[in-house]
């Protein structure tokens, strides 16, 4: 099996609602009917970016944050994938903290930040701290989820050839739940990344988010949305390298 | 059973979004006047624009120029310059000058009217336990400013001179905040140094919980210098030329009263700042600004202030004069200082 092939058209269709979209930013701006005191235009950004990437301005920023986001999604998924086993493992243990996991999904974790500041001070561990805290929950969750969601038969399966129970959660198990663990490990990365770049920015700690903080309170827009590009190309990036990985898995 | 339910809800999401849309934290209530203005405020416990706003309010200056003025608060330096550009209000004070120039440069259309305070104001202080006794003690350590371009960043930047002319390593600014988080940063050993100015965090230097590094003494050269700035939008300037000329009057009456009427002017602020802090706190504002402090003009030092911006990479290069006096409007304040 192959990566799959996107359609001529399929392509088409998603470049052109980019370039529509930014298109109409570009002439928005241009004509003044958006302030370019607070929006740079896409062609400024764009080329900002290159140049900052070029010349280490933005670069070194953009290697902070990708060292904290790679540092965090390493410790979320060790942490989730062993926590939401333990969950699946003892049916008591996952009945009676699933729901606080779930609980605490849902809340709005990112107002947390300062106490990894008070326990980590000012530093890029504080930062990971953080985004492995949001990050734990989704892993641990779809851990679990994918687990309990192996076909009854499976399990049939590593019953009859009386495997040990480590030899059915390498051989049955974990390749059964792989789709769901990569889809919770996809969701913790979208978290990373939300989490780093807002503690960098929220702290002024670390890199593409302080980058974007110092530009903004120096009303240099310019600036800010060549920072704000190289998120998004940096997110682009991983979420690719994950959905290659979760292809991968689901062959 | 499940409509009434549907409609309970629908009562509950409403009676929560009205009152969501009916309250805003960071603005007051107005005052009866005639003309509306939104007065952007970094900190109401800010001696320098706490003091003289909730003075003219509550002895009526405000009132008696026919204005009705609403606080609108931030976290002080560029964010005040940010919510004037972006309409919360139409006049800023207690601002950096360099936010102001530096948004100009960025096409932004602001004017400074006048000096808000004149002198370099800023204490930086440290635990009482630290072994730091002294701004040499700082060298290499982390120390706490408000934002790039703030009063408090170029007060870093001049102990860092210091620090460089005696061969020592420089502080590591940390962009932290206002005096509160600055406080609270300090405490929990983010930072080693952070800043205030009087009279703020004072009831904590008096119980002995924090010790001050630098005195009014510590910058000699900012004596004559405009740290912080009143300044507007220039659009708003232009079509409510009355209103502004108005506002710096009041603004003029209330630090004057403020000076002869000590008391009065505590328990003003005080109560319409809803500040916590004991009177005999706050009243140390008095040892630390005067009316030569206090004045609107002249505005002194804007040059040393553009150097400073330069040097701190918050301008890419100095402005000419004519760039400069194409930023200042100061015949508003020349007007309100006579007739006030």
């Amino acid at each position: 099996m192959t990566w799959p092939r996107r359609s001529g058209t399929w392509l088409a269709t998603r470049a052109a609602v980019v370039v529509v979209f930014l298109a109409a930013v570009q002439a928005g701006v241009q004509t003044r009917l958006i302030n370019p005191l607070f929006v740079a235009t896409p062609t400024t950004a764009i080329a900002g970016a290159a140049r900052g990437l070029a010349n280490g301005t933005l670069g070194g920023p953009m290697l902070t944050t990708l060292y904290e986001v790679a540092v965090s999604l390493v410790l979320s998924s060790v942490a989730g994938l062993a926590v939401g086993y333990l969950l699946w493992r003892f049916t008591d243990l996952g009945r009676a903290y699933e729901p606080w996991v779930a609980g605490l999904f849902a809340a709005p974790l990112i107002l947390l930040y300062p106490i990894p500041l008070v326990i980590f001070g000012r530093t890029t561990t504080a930062v990971i701290a953080q985004a492995t805290v949001m990050a734990v929950l989704p892993v641990i969750l779809y851990t679990r989820q994918g687990l309990a969601g192996i076909d009854p038969p499976l399990l049939k399966v590593a019953a009859v050839y009386r495997l040990r129970h480590w030899q059915a959660l390498r051989h049955v198990f974990l390749p059964a739940a792989a789709p769901t663990l990569v889809t919770g490990l996809r969701l913790g990365l979208i978290y990373i990344l939300v989490g780093v770049v807002s503690v960098e920015y929220l702290a002024s700690i670390g890199g593409l988010g302080k980058t974007i903080n110092f530009a903004y309170l120096q009303f240099n827009m310019a600036e800010v949305y060549s920072a704000v590009t190289c998120v998004f190309i940096l997110a682009a990036v991983l979420l690719a390298i994950v959905g290659r990985l979760q292809w991968m898995v689901r062959r | 059973m499940l409509r009434s339910r549907l409609v309970t809800g629908l009562c509950c999401a409403a009676l929560v979004l009205g009152a969501a849309a009916c309250g805003n934290p960071t603005a007051s209530k107005p005052v009866v006047g005639t003309s509306p203005l939104n007065l952007i405020v970094p900190d109401s416990g800010n001696f320098t624009s706490g003091l003289p706003v909730y003075v003219a309010l509550a002895q009526g200056f405000f009132k008696k120029e026919h204005l009705s003025v609403t606080v609108v608060n931030t976290t002080g330096g560029a964010t005040n310059v940010a919510a004037v550009l972006a309409g919360k209000g139409a006049l800023g004070v207690d601002t950096g000058p360099v936010s102001v120039v530096a948004a100009n440069l960025h096409g932004a259309d602001l004017k400074i009217l006048g000096a808000d305070t004149t002198g370099m104001d800023i204490l930086f202080f440290t635990k009482a336990g630290s072994p730091i006794t002294s701004i040499y003690g700082l060298s290499g350590k982390k120390v706490g400013f408000s934002s790039p371009g703030s009063s408090s960043n170029v007060a870093l930047n001049v102990i860092n001179s210091d620090l460089k002319a005696k061969g020592m390593k420089p502080a590591v600014g940390e962009a932290i905040g206002g005096p509160p988080m600055e406080y609270t940063a300090v405490e929990t050993n983010q930072i080693s140094a952070g800043f205030t100015a009087a009279p703020n965090l004072f009831s904590y230097v008096r119980d002995g919980s924090i010790r001050l590094l630098t005195s009014l003494s510590s910058y000699p050269a900012y004596k004559n210098v405009a740290v912080r700035v009143i300044f507007g939008s220039g659009s708003y300037i232009k079509s409510h030329g009355a209103q502004v000329r108005e506002f710096l009057t009041a603004w003029h009456e209330a630090w004057a009263f403020a000076f002869a009427n000590h008391a009065k002017a505590l328990a003003d602020w005080r109560n319409g700042a809803k500040l916590s802090e004991p009177v005999s706190v706050l009243a140390t504002g008095f040892s630390y600004y005067t009316p030569a402090t206090q004045r609107l003009l002249p505005i002194d030092g804007l040059q040393q202030d553009i150097s400073d911006a330069v040097s701190l990479g918050v301008l890419k290069a100095p402005l000419t004069a004519s760039q400069l006096a194409s930023d200042v409007e100061s015949g508003y304040a020349a007007s309100a200082s006579s007739s006030g």
